[in-house]
């Protein structure tokens, strides 16, 4: 059997062609997207691309220490960008970083996408007092920088992992729930809302499969730059020691571990990978900058 | 527009209540204060002593009762490191921090307004896709990395400025000033640049679209008919227009400055309270931390009430809104 032309699979596929090669159109915004392809791959091939694990204890010698960026080390590969002071590669530091930062940031920033949009629909859908007493929320939890609402948490918490996404999710959900409200105001007006609601369509129906994916673009464009947001809060607060635990180093651990360095101008330890933190952050706000000016009708000009 | 005070402040009472209860709920319902507190070798009878001491076994409403008494009094107890008041030891540590915040405010403001006027003026000029470029990469830029360039470029490289501290200072009316004198401005220029690029992208990327909105109108379209030079239709008449939108952000951008400080006080080991909050979570001196978010969350309550006020003043709306 052939798959009928007007499926919905058919269109879907059509649909994202056009969407890729209007996206296709901005140099800038392909630019990030490779970028951002790449180090996506990169952290995934991680253990393929380094020479040595870096946080294996048994692979790791003193006599590497501080070596800098060329220098061949005792188990006789070339430090490209050098060691830190306990011997560590620290290419292969910004690998296995990159793996922990881009988790940390996804992670976070798929939780709050979700939460957020969903509590955003439901307040547009709903309306009246609970809409009122959400978007009365939101607007306090944004009234306070983002920076801020992290330390009184983590502060309470403690660090690791798991108490950084709580940090992360707690600051970022209220700006989904935001956009995701304004996009599905939007929406419940249109007549096909009215529509599923006279065929007797149950509540739950009709916000998942109806409101919500019509209100999906508008909360996609600021996921990538909230997952960017994410990805340098994250590194801010492992900077400060306040993020993750020593057992998790992401990239703001490793420029927090070559701090120490930097008045002795053993410069590889921060900038090397500070450069990736910056190419990872760089690229997503291109990417979520692209697919704004895609959806904003006014920035057709 | 009395009317209109009052009910600001009424709500700014809110928000320092709300954010009382938030912190008192954070640090002694999520962490428990007993572990904070006690020394886990003590006895179990100087654990019991102790718990009673610090009104640790009340009930709750009543914990918070005391809490909020003693805060009322200016009392939000002893440091532990420090061994006096933490609010006397963040009330020292916050004139080096609004040093700090109103000169990073200050560099954003005048490097970005001009650039941000002139992006908007000329959308399509090279010069203004340059300026945006500069603006994404300025939001992409982590604060504290490029603090530490700025460190290994003009401290450990060029050896032209310092690394860290404030220098000397200059004590005017009984608070110490870096920017007063030569070394403390040296001391000065790193970290309050440092801030100021945090917020640079912001403010170029505000000023070019309220530039843009502000040109469309049609009190530009009358000056430029009267026959004004345009320096004097850009400079006063879209200027002035501009510089509405901007006071509200900057009230926000302000709070946010002072809480960003965090982390350029860290690494330029500025003295301001923000690098002794940090020290404080390390070693778990919970008195400071909740002195530290108290006045935060004060000051951010007083320069939203001057941003209203000075809203008011500018758009003479906003006021008749408060007197119907």
């Amino acid at each position: 059997m052939t798959t009928h032309p007007y499926s919905p699979w058919r269109q879907r596929s059509r649909r994202l062609r056009i969407f890729g090669r209007r996206y296709a159109e901005s140099p800038t915004g392909v630019i990030g997207a490779v970028i951002f392809g790449t180090i996506v791959l990169m952290a995934i091939a991680a253990p393929l691309l380094s020479p040595q694990d870096p946080y294996d204890m048994m692979v790791l010698n003193l006599m590497d220490s501080r070596l800098s960026p060329g220098e061949v080390g005792s188990a006789g590969f070339v430090h490209v960008l050098g060691t830190d002071d306990q011997g560590r590669d620290i290419w292969s530091m910004i690998l296995y970083g990159l793996r922990i930062s881009l988790s940390v940031g996804l992670g976070a920033g798929g939780i709050s996408f979700a939460l957020g949009g969903f509590v955003g629909i439901f307040a547009a859908y709903r309306g009246g007092r609970i809409d009122a007493i959400i978007m009365r929320l939101v607007d306090f939890q944004l009234s306070f920088p983002a920076i801020l609402v992290a330390l009184v948490l983590l502060a309470a918490l403690g660090s690791g992992i798991d108490k950084v996404v709580i940090a992360l999710v707690t600051v970022q959900w209220a700006y989904f729930a935001r956009t995701a409200r304004s996009a599905a105001l939007v929406e419940r007006q249109k007549d096909y809302i009215a529509g599923a609601k006279s065929l007797g369509l149950s509540e739950s129906r009709t916000i998942l499969g109806h409101l919500l994916p019509n209100s999906l673009p508008a909360i996609m464009v600021i996921a990538a730059i909230q997952v960017a947001n994410a990805i340098l809060l994250e590194a801010t607060l492992s900077f400060l020691g306040l993020g993750l635990s020593v057992t998790e180093p992401s990239l703001g651990m490793v420029i927090s571990n070559g701090f120490q360095h930097i008045l002795s101008g053993r410069y590889w330890m921060t900038v090397y990978p500070g450069i990736a933190l910056v190419l990872t952050v760089l690229s997503l706000n291109l990417i979520g900058d692209r697919l704004r000016e895609m959806l904003d009708p006014r920035g057709q000009s | 527009m009395t009317l209109f005070i009052v009910r600001r402040l009424l709500q700014g009472v809110f928000v320092i209540v709300a954010m009382s209860v938030v912190v008192f709920v954070g640090i002694y319902l999520i962490g428990n204060p007993v572990d904070i507190l006690i020394n886990p070798q003590a006895s179990i009878e100087l654990k019991q002593a102790t718990i009673e001491r610090l009104g640790l076994d009340l009930p709750l409403p009543l914990q918070y009762f005391r809490f909020v008494a003693g805060a009322l009094q200016g009392d939000l107890g002893q440091s532990y490191v420090y061994s006096v008041s933490a609010f006397s030891l963040i009330g020292t540590a916050l004139p080096a921090t609004l040093e700090l915040a109103f000169s990073g405010l200050f560099i954003a403001l005048v490097i970005g307004i001009p650039l941000g006027m002139w992006a908007g003026y000329r959308p399509n000029h090279w010069s203004s896709k340059v300026i945006m470029g500069f603006s994404i990469l300025g939001f992409s830029l982590p604060t504290f990395w490029v603090g530490l360039m700025m460190i290994l470029v003009f401290s450990v490289e060029l050896g032209i400025l310092p690394s860290g501290g404030r220098g000397d200072t200059v004590s005017v009316l009984g608070v110490e000033f870096s920017f007063l004198t030569l070394d403390g401005l040296s001391h000065l220029v790193l970290p309050a640049f440092n801030l100021a690029l945090f917020k640079l992208g912001l403010v170029i990327r505000l000023v070019r679209a309220s530039m843009q909105e502000t040109l469309k109108q049609d009190y530009i379209r009358f000056a430029r008919a009267k026959g004004l030079r345009e320096r004097d239709v850009v400079g006063v008449h879209a200027f002035r227009n501009i510089l509405l939108p901007l006071t509200t952000v900057i009230g926000l951008e302000f709070g946010s400055l002072v809480a960003f400080a965090v982390v350029t006080e860290t690494i330029f080991a500025w003295p301001g309270m923000g690098r002794l909050i940090i020290n404080s979570i390390g070693v778990l001196d919970r008195p400071v931390i909740v002195a530290y978010l108290m006045m935060t969350a004060v000051i951010f309550v007083i320069i939203n009430l001057i941003v209203d006020i000075a809203y008011s003043f500018l758009d003479p709306r906003v006021r008749m809104e408060g007197n119907n």
